[in-house]
């Protein structure tokens, strides 16, 4: 009697269907996945945000790094123009020798200075021969924290600066009345990558004063009596300013 | 309608027959068997078990993330001496050919929520 009746109730249909347990379980399964996934998503976000945070306070940084290392630097060009007159007989000649210095100067050491890199460069653009057109010297320096306790993917990262050397337009900016006007400088400083990465533009104005021609002479050799012409050119910059982002952008008048 | 064995054959009918089982199924008061019941109600655990866990979970990690400071403040600021390095470098960022460097050293800060930055020893 008890046998037939738990045989009945087992063979039993009445009741709910595994088809709606299936569905419910299909539907908790998503909702667990999209919740999941909302808050990866929130701590990636975070992650995201202190990573921005760091390299704009590299790229500031670095700006403001390089902005005083110009600012400090003093480039004298030194021009000597040497008349050699021959007394005797033999023809006069004349020579022009050009120094280039910084207003630190290295102490032999084998470490090069900030002055000296830029020296090079400024020195480069202005020996350009007189029929070439190029008014613009580019490069790049990387910008990276030396020791091994701040690296890493959470510190400072390196920070790219590409620079643009402009020579400025004869007659604009100099002083003492001369025509060779001091180079403007414009730095992009670059940092991190993707939507982390940040951006900025140093901007220093060139200035260039001219002492001189200022005449004397030397001891000559043999029947030579040499006359001297010294020019000097100083250039200093001035920074302009620290902009955020790539260009400098200028809000129109409407 | 039809009726045959060549038509309990086709295509159409076993599609009909499907048809009518599952309205028959969702429609009617008949269910499954009791084992098969209590296998529902098993995965129906899971599924209750599934949400629950991913619920405390993901309200754990969101409680950590918007503890987590991310802007910069100037509190319990530590200081110490670093170098930076200047060099010069090819357009894809590789060390140049013969190309210079200068180190300058300089003042780092750290601070509280571990931002690092640094300043010329001028300023």
């Amino acid at each position: 009697m008890i046998e037939d009746k738990i045989k009945r109730k087992l063979k039993s249909e009445q009741g709910t269907s595994i088809f709606f347990g299936l569905l419910l379980f299909l539907a908790a399964s998503i909702l667990s996945v999209v919740m999941i996934n909302g808050a990866v998503t929130t701590v990636k976000r975070v992650a995201s945000d202190r990573k921005t945070e760091q390299n704009y306070l590299s790229c500031s940084s670095a700006a403001k790094l390089l902005r005083d290392k110009f600012e400090n630097t003093t480039i004298t060009r030194t021009t000597v123009i040497r008349n050699y007159e021959n007394k005797g007989p033999g023809n006069s000649y004349t020579t022009t020798d050009v120094t280039w210095t910084t207003g630190t100067e290295n102490d032999n050491s084998e470490e090069i200075s900030f002055e000296e890199i830029l020296k090079d460069h400024i020195k480069n653009l202005a020996e350009q021969p007189s029929a070439s057109t190029n008014t613009t010297e580019k490069f790049k320096w990387k910008i990276s924290v030396k020791s091994a306790a701040t690296s890493g993917e959470s510190k400072m990262q390196d920070v790219f600066a590409e620079c643009t050397i402009s020579q400025k337009a004869a007659g604009a900016g100099g002083t003492g009345g001369n025509t060779d006007s001091g180079f403007d400088i414009s730095v992009l400083l670059t940092t991190g990558e993707g939507n982390d990465s940040c951006q900025m533009v140093l901007s220093l104005t060139g200035s260039q004063n001219k002492v001189g021609p200022i005449d004397g002479t030397e001891a000559g050799t043999g029947t030579n009596t040499v006359k001297t012409s010294t020019t000097t050119n100083t250039y200093t910059w001035t920074a302009k300013d620290i902009i955020y982002g790539d260009q400098e952008r200028t809000v129109e008048e409407n | 309608m039809q009726t045959g064995k060549r038509y309990h054959n086709t295509k159409k009918y076993q599609q009909t027959k499907k048809y009518d089982l599952m309205k028959k199924k969702l429609s009617g008061t008949s269910g499954e068997t009791i084992a098969e019941t209590l296998v529902t109600m098993i995965i129906l655990s899971l599924a209750v078990l599934m949400i629950a866990g991913a619920v405390v979970s993901s309200a754990r990690v969101n409680k950590k993330a918007d503890n987590t400071q991310t802007a910069f403040t100037a509190d319990g600021i530590k200081e110490n001496t670093q170098n930076v390095v200047i060099s010069e470098v090819n357009e894809d960022g590789s060390p140049a050919a013969g190309g210079k460097s200068t180190e300058t050293t300089v003042k780092m800060y750290e601070t509280e929520n571990h931002y690092f930055y640094y300043e010329s020893p001028g300023q």
